[in-house]
């Protein structure tokens, strides 16, 4: 009987490794190797013309010293601190607004969630024309208020501002997570707070917050690591300009690679950005103890 | 927006670059079964350029070198060109010749990848360097090394549109056009119809590129470096008037638009669409006004300052050193920049061949878009050069890219100037 049983357990690791065995394939061809590379890489010389050569800690010194990376260092913490709880807040919003019953909500959804599908760069160069000083439809607006709207991605000061509004169009994914954790919430929570007398705004903070707490959780997570990643908004448009106000971490990382051939500088940046990403992440994990609940 | 449209392609094309690279013991055919040498070109062209090159230029030198196969390793556009070219070198499947321009060129140069031609040249007897426009030719020159040949160019003048001159009352630039003139004569040719403080039409447009404001430096008795490349000098006062001068023409008499005024449309775009009195351009676009000019238009010389300078911009072919086969190659550049590719450019209307047999043949270059004074790019070759590049490639780069401030007006161009000598002067102490 006991022997029948493993031998079920190990049928269904077989099973188990055989169902996942794309993805760790994917991994180990695709990912596993340049990782591992990329670490020796960032010890090392690279222009991925001439056979690498030792440079020993030189790189990562490098980047210590190095006022452009310092720049793009703010220029994305200062993207992050206000492009993840903007989406975030306006992610919950849209959920909860689209959590209402409805008739067509099906269709409010699709609208809302539409641009999170729509082609990146084709949305770029849209949003190129909105926030064109000239033509665009973004000033033509403010003109209306005022005789000096801001140059927006022709302006240093305007520039990231204009990202970070820009960033929330892609908000829909966040707005899907955060919608199907309402959802999970059991609408007895909502009766028994009513007949205790808890108004809309009391049910929202004792019983929407907390039971979407884990879902919070998540998408934050998501939403630093993703605010720390950005690139091809600021690769498509503005190339990191004017006066280097929109040059992202991983953009500057990409033409240190791609533009400048110096690779190995360019691993050192991966790793660290790796370390600044991770550390991040482990202090959220420490701190969700206090604030997530797993109903 | 072309450059733009280039971008997305970029990512497929490394992605395939990469996977292709990446394939296990990639090989390239060095020898067709019937043991002709193979090589491999790799260049960027657009669609009519890639018809002369395949159906004319490629089958013409396949036929006059029967032991010679020519593989085209075509890019889509120019992003992601040399990030492609990188990872086919990194890949072990370089090309055996490259296309490239001004813009690209410094940096194989600077990384010690291209082949010097001389040691080719030496004992060929079919080639003399003096069949080239020696600006040009210079152009491609590191020391005393030469690491490629030119196939085509264009010299930078200026455009202007004789309609809107003429319901301005004043009279159209020529020779005798100072940067007095150029400035009196473009402040009355900036019109504000609406009052917005915008002007509706400018008098000037160029680009703030490396290919174009040097010569304003020039232009005023400037250098951007000394001799031998080894200090830069533009902190010299006449460096700065040089600079602030083209700077300025945007940033305190807004006779070109600053930055933010631009509506998002190149020089060519603007110039074709009437909303510039004159823009700084080159032969090159020639391409865009084929469709057809709506208005009676010439093109000048660059306004003097304390003396004539102007720019280049160029396409070139040059020999990685990893080929197998240089004498081949050698066979190939000659017959790209010689009297078949010259012919072969002047056929597709692609600025002036830098092969001066074709190009000084009388007649030879006119187009149907060609204005009266179309004789004035060959006539500025006299005192047109190209801004030198030092070796040390990425750093010099990103002081190029810091100029920005001053064309965004956030310091004065005088600031910037001394800033871009402190700089550079550190960088060209480094090992490049």
């Amino acid at each position: 009987m006991k022997r029948q049983a493993s031998g079920m357990a190990r049928k269904e690791a077989v099973a188990g490794w055989l169902f996942i065995s794309p993805w760790i394939a994917g991994f180990l061809i695709f990912a596993a190797g340049p990782i591992i590379a990329s670490l020796a890489l960032s010890f090392s010389y690279w222009d991925a013309i001439t056979p690498p050569q030792f440079a020993g800690m030189a790189n990562y010194r490098r980047l210590f010293s190095d006022p452009l990376l310092r720049r793009s260092l703010f220029n994305t913490v200062y993207y992050a601190v206000f492009a993840v709880p903007l989406g975030m807040c306006t992610a919950l919003g849209l959920a909860l607004l689209l959590n209402q019953k409805l008739r067509g909500m099906g269709i409010f959804r699709t609208l809302f969630y539409l641009p999170a599908v729509t082609s990146g760069v084709a949305t770029y160069l849209l949003w190129m024309w909105l926030f064109n000083p000239q033509l665009g439809l973004i000033n033509r607006f403010l003109r209306h208020f005022t005789s000096n709207p801001p140059l927006w991605l022709s302006s240093p000061d305007w520039a990231m501002p204009a990202l970070i509004i820009m960033s929330l169009w892609g908000t829909g994914g966040a707005m899907l997570i955060f919608l199907a954790g309402l959802q999970n919430i059991p609408e007895q929570l909502y009766e028994a707070a009513t007949i205790d007398g808890a108004n809309n705004w009391k049910q929202f903070l004792h019983v929407t917050l907390p039971m979407l707490s884990p879902t919070i959780f998540f998408n934050l997570v998501m939403a630093v690591i993703g605010s720390f990643q950005v690139f091809s908004a600021a690769f498509v448009m503005t190339n990191g300009g004017p006066s280097n106000a929109t040059l992202l971490y991983v953009l500057y990382l990409f033409q240190n690679a791609f533009m400048y051939f110096r690779l190995g500088y360019a691993s050192a940046m991966a790793w660290l950005l790796f370390v600044i990403v991770l550390i991040l992440t482990l202090f959220q994990f420490r701190t969700s103890k206090r604030w997530v609940h797993y109903g | 927006m072309k450059t733009i449209t280039f971008r997305l392609a970029y990512a497929l094309v490394l992605a395939a670059a990469v996977a292709l690279a990446a394939g296990c013991g990639a090989v390239r055919e060095e020898r067709t079964p019937d043991g002709r040498v193979v090589l491999e070109w790799y260049n960027y062209a657009t669609p009519e350029f890639l018809t002369l090159y395949r159906e004319e230029l490629i089958p013409a030198f396949e036929r006059s070198h029967p032991h010679i196969k020519i593989r085209l390793n075509a890019s889509l556009g120019d992003t992601g060109y040399d990030s492609k070219l990188l990872t086919l070198i990194a890949g072990g499947i370089a090309p055996d010749v490259i296309h490239v321009t001004q813009a690209n060129f410094p940096l194989y140069a600077a990384k010690g990848l291209l082949v010097d031609v001389r040691t080719l040249a030496k004992d060929d007897v079919a080639f003399d360097e003096d069949d080239y426009f020696k600006p040009v030719l210079d152009s491609m020159r590191r020391g005393d090394r030469l690491y490629g040949l030119p196939s085509d160019f264009s010299t930078i003048l200026l455009f202007y549109n004789k309609r809107i001159f003429d319901e301005a009352g004043l009279p159209y630039p020529d020779a005798s056009w100072t940067w007095d003139t150029f400035l009196q004569a473009s402040r009355k040719l900036t019109v504000d119809q609406d009052g917005d403080r915008v002007p509706d039409q400018f008098a000037f447009v160029t680009q703030n590129a490396y290919n174009r404001w040097p010569a304003w430096v020039w232009m005023n008795g400037g250098e951007l470096f000394n001799r031998d490349e080894t200090v830069c000098l533009m902190d010299s006062p006449s460096a700065i008037q040089g600079f602030s001068f083209f700077v300025e023409l945007a940033t305190k008499w807004n006779v070109a638009p600053a930055v933010g005024q631009s509506t998002g449309q190149s020089p060519e775009e603007l110039f074709m669409a009437e909303k510039i009195a004159m823009c700084a351009n080159s032969r090159y676009a020639y391409k865009s006004f084929a469709k057809g000019m709506s208005f009676p238009w010439d093109v000048a010389p660059m306004p003097k300052g304390t003396q004539r300078a102007t720019t280049l911009i160029w396409g070139a072919n040059c020999i990685l050193t990893s080929t197998k086969h240089p004498k081949e190659c050698w066979e190939f550049l000659k017959f790209l920049s010689g009297r078949e590719g010259a012919l072969g450019n002047v056929r597709m209307g692609n600025a002036i061949p830098a092969y001066k047999p074709v190009a000084l043949t009388p007649g030879m270059l006119k187009t149907d878009v060609s204005p009266a004074n179309d004789d004035e790019f060959l006539r500025a070759v006299s005192h047109a050069r190209t801004a030198a590049f030092p070796p040390q490639f990425a750093d010099y780069t990103q002081a190029l890219s810091e100029l920005d401030d001053a064309f965004l007006g956030v310091q004065t161009p005088e600031g910037v100037c001394r800033r871009f000598a402190r700089r550079v002067n550190v960088i060209l102490k480094e090992a490049p």
